[in-house]
Formats: C-alpha cells, structure tokens, sequence
C-alpha cells in the first residue's frame, strides 16, 4: 500500500516535469512558472556568496577568475539595456541604435567595474531578504545588507522580461542608483553633447581599471 | 468620488521619466559654485587627513573597539532622536529610544555597547529636527555643502543648529572649546575608521561626484522624512474638459506616487489641457489657498497635467475635504487613491 503510493508519486514526478516543461515554452502561460522575485534574488546573492567566501578564490592569484565569476552573475540579473534607458530617460530617444548601443555598453561596464572593486573588500558582509511587493511585471524585493553591525537597506527592482525576474534598478538607503545617474547625466547633457558623456563615462571606466591593477 | 487601491506598497519606479517630463522642482542650487568649491574642499580633507588619520587609528584600535566607540557616540545623541520623535508624533519611535536610551546606557557600559539592539531588538529610530521640519511641511531650500561638514541645505542647517542644544557634546564645547571640538573630530575619525574604502567607491562609481552626492543627499533625506508612519494615502484628481474627463494613466499616477507621494503628504494629480500659464495661475490659486506646494509638471504635447502636495500631517479626511474644495474650483471628476 505505502509503496505503491510511493511508486505513483514517483511516477507522477516525470508528468510534471513534463508539464512544467510545456508551461515555459507556452508563451504567455509561462509566467506561472517564473520564480518569485524575492526567491529569485535570494538566489543570486547566494551564488555570489558562495563565491566570495570559498578561500581559494579570495587569494590574490585568483582575484581576476573571482571577478569574472561574479561579474557573470551579475549579468545573467542586471538589465543593463533597461536601466541605460531609464538612466538616460529623455536622452535616450533622440540617439541612434549604434549610440544607444555604446552607452548601453560603457555604463554596463562603468557599473561593473565598481560593483567589482566592492568585492575585493569583502568583509564577511551578510544579507537577509525581508519582503517583495509584485505588480504586473514589476516588483520590489527588500533585503537588508549587514556590516559591522549596521543594517543598510537595499532595495532591488524588478521587471520580468519573458521568463526571468531582471533587475533594473537598486536603491541603496533610498537612493536610486538610476535616478542618481539620471541626474548626474541631464546636468553634463544640458551644457554637453552626447559624445562627451561617453567620453566621460570611458575615461571613468579607464581610471577604474587603472586603480583596480594598483590593487 | 471612486476608491482606488494600488497594489503592493509603494512607490513603482518613474516610468514617465522615459517618456520625458520636465521636472519643475528640480534640487534648488544657486550657490554651486561655492559648494563645488567645498565639495573640494572636503575632498581633498579626506584624503590628505581624515583618512591617514583614521588609517593609522584603526592600526592601534581594534575593529571591535571602533565600533563600541561609535555606539558610544551614537547612544550620547539619544535625546536628539527621543525630542524629536515626539516632536513629530511619533510616540512609539520616542519610546523605542528612550528605551534604548536606558538599556544601553546600563547594561550596555554608558552605550559602549548596543544590547538593546541584539538583546531587545529594538531598532535606532533616525530622527532629527530637519527632518521634523520636513514632516511640517518646511521646504528644503537651497542645497548647501559645508565644509567638514558636507552636503546640506537650508532646512537641514538649521535643524542641525536646533539639535545641538540637545547634544552633549555642545556643553563640553562651551566649558572646554578644545575638548569638545577634539571628541566631535574623534568621533568623525572613528566613524571613518569603519566606512573606509566606501567614499573611493562612490567616487570611483560616479560620472559627476559633485552632482552624485548632492542628489544622493537630496534622496536621503527625502527618504528618511517619509520614512515608516505606514500611511498612504494620495488624492489624484482629473479636470472636465470639452464634456469628456481627462486623466491620466495608472502609470503615471504610479511614477508620480514613486517619486512624489510619501506617507505623511497627501498627493494631488491634477490634469488639463489649458495652456500653462493659465494652469499655473491655478497652482498658484491652489497654492494660497489649501498651502500646497507644486511638484512638477508633466507636458505632453496637448495634454499637461500637475502634481501638488497637501502639506504633511494632514489625516485622510483632512485630504477628502481639500479635495472637495478643489472640486468647487472646478476639477469636477476626482478619485481618492489608498
């Protein structure tokens, strides 16, 4: 009795696999099977954990393969494309694909090379996920971030593009980084072409690798 | 009059903001030359004093020293926090800090310690008289950036100047100008001591660091005077016009509530397609009338529409009646959203 219970369950596990399968190609049905967006992040943070607390990879000859490990998750999470729109918000219309595709290129690294620079000083550092708010195709999962005994808010923003929760947006202290570069760029645009932001933004970036190879 | 619920809590990020508005109330800084130039100042402070100081502290001073000097510091300034959360009606904030206050002053060895997080979990309730001034209503004015003390503004100022009188460290200073200014330098070396590394990061991550901090600071503190009384509330009125309601889309009322609308201010949308000196007679009508303050205007093509603030401690029904005042100015067609 027990093990034919067993059995059919186990049998059944295969179906709903094959279901789930069936529902992420579904198209539109797909969302069913999206993770929550809190689970989600709790997931990334996690890899990225993970990451910084192996010993072996926290030793300097391996610094340049623990950077390219957690610059790769951030990736497959950050919409890059989305918030160099909203960064740019009344700018981003007017420029070509090519310059769209360039700043989309130079503020993705921009962020990543100072995300990295924040991870050479990992300092047993701890995040706790606290609640999400969902809406549509966006939501807000809340964490905390602890250090040295105090707590920092961080606040991610999602949106889900056809079948993952991407990030578009963190605010840190309720501080947007979108909205803080947002204002960073109207100010150099209201007196610059869009040319010189770039070349801003790329001397930033070569400063940052210049400093990141001192290290 | 319909009832409108938004799911979720907040505040769903500036989705108008791609579609180009222009903000009306952008931060207020006349004085940018000055502040850029003590923006420098403080720059060079950090990296030429501050932190060799606090660099050379931390090489003598344990990690865990370091931090029980800074709650030190911090429990001194408890009645900042407790006056200050009764000023704003916040009586469980007052008295989670008087507690504090108490727990950590005993058990915690003059506040060198912090049990009454750990053991109570009780957290620190940030409140200041700028923010106090904030919650009334008092408008930031223009931004400021002092030197060694960094970014401010006008409101901020002299909420700083008011809390001094209920800072211990004022006292010593006007018995012993030499001790008091000593133990402010000290606490600021100490409290660099633990962040450093943090303002190279920032600058390295920012295009226009001058820009970056002042709109950090403005996002701060527009944070923390909205912080944690758990309403919200918003009005979002529409105007008639030609026989047909006018209003705006969900989106926009949503963008404008992310940027906008806070727990102790009620938010008034007002749409319209008059051209915009005639609207912002209006605003200004509105203005002397009810003391609500402008916050931006959105253009879009034949379509503008207004966002105002009904000044902050106001109640719910407080906001209805407002409402219906603005109704008799003719906004005809008007929503309450929760």
């Amino acid at each position: 009795m027990i093990r034919s219970r067993i059995l059919s369950r186990a049998m059944l596990l295969p179906v709903f696999s094959l279901l789930f399968c069936l529902l992420v190609v579904g198209g539109p049905s797909a969302k069913a099977s999206v993770a929550e967006p809190l689970d989600h992040m709790k997931k990334a943070v996690d890899e990225i954990m993970v990451i910084l607390q192996d010993e072996k990879l926290a030793q300097p000859e391996s610094r340049e393969q623990r950077r390219a490990l957690v610059t790769r998750i951030i990736e497959k999470n950050f919409d890059f494309h989305e918030m160099s729109m909203r960064t740019l918000a009344r700018h981003w219309k007017g420029r070509t694909v090519e310059e769209q595709d360039r700043f989309v290129e130079l503020f993705s690294k921009l962020l990543e090379n100072t995300y990295i620079t924040k991870i050479d000083t990992y300092a047993g550092e701890e995040v706790v996920f606290k609640k999400q708010a969902i809406k549509g195709d966006k939501a807000i999962v809340y964490s905390h971030l602890i250090r040295k005994n105090v707590e920092t808010p961080i606040d991610y923003r999602l949106k889900s593009s056809s079948d993952k929760w991407m990030v578009y947006d963190v605010v840190i202290e309720g501080v947007s980084l979108v909205r803080n570069y947002r204002t960073q760029f109207e100010s150099i645009l209201q007196k610059e072409k869009f040319p010189v932001l770039l070349e801003r933004i790329e001397e930033k970036i070569k400063q940052n690798d210049a400093a990141l190879l001192e290290q | 009059m319909s009832s409108m619920v938004f799911a979720g809590v907040t505040s769903f990020d500036d989705d108008a903001a791609l579609d180009g508005e222009v903000a009306a109330v952008a931060i207020s800084d006349p004085l940018e030359p000055i502040n850029r130039a003590f923006f420098q100042f403080n720059d060079k402070l950090y990296f030429w004093v501050v932190k060799p100081v606090a660099q050379g502290y931390s090489y003598f001073l344990a990690e865990d020293v370091r931090i029980c000097v800074r709650d030190f510091f911090h429990n001194l300034l408890a009645p900042v926090r407790i006056v200050n959360s009764l000023l704003q009606g916040k009586v469980k904030s007052s008295g989670i800090e008087t507690a504090r206050f108490l727990i950590n002053s005993t058990v915690g060895i003059a506040g060198l310690a912090d049990p009454a997080r750990r053991e109570f979990g009780l957290a620190i309730q940030d409140e200041d008289l700028g923010q106090t001034l904030g919650v009334y209503g008092v408008g930031e004015g223009i931004y400021l950036c002092w030197p060694f003390f960094g970014p401010s503004n006008v409101r901020d100022t002299v909420g700083l100047v008011g809390d001094a009188f209920l800072s211990p460290m004022t006292y010593i200073t006007s018995s012993d100008f030499g001790a008091g200014v000593g133990a402010k330098a000290g606490s600021s070396v100490n409290d660099v001591s633990l962040t450093i590394g943090d303002y190279e990061t920032f600058k390295a991550s920012a295009i226009d660091p001058y820009i970056a901090l002042r709109d950090a600071y403005f996002q701060y503190r527009r944070k923390e005077i909205r912080d944690d009384s758990g309403v919200k509330e918003s009005l979002y009125l529409s105007r008639v016009e030609n026989g047909a309601v006018q209003e705006s889309g969900g989106a926009e009322v949503e963008a404008l509530q992310g940027q906008e609308a806070s727990a102790d201010s009620f938010f008034v949308q007002i749409g319209t397609t008059v051209d915009i000196e005639v609207a912002m007679n209006m605003q200004e009508q509105l203005r002397m009338l009810h003391r609500v303050s402008l916050v931006k205007v959105y253009d879009r093509g034949a379509y503008k529409y207004y966002g105002v603030r009904v000044p902050a401690g106001k109640i719910f029904e407080t906001a209805k009646k407002e409402e219906q005042k603005l109704c008799a100015l003719g906004f005809v067609e008007s929503r309450v959203v929760q």
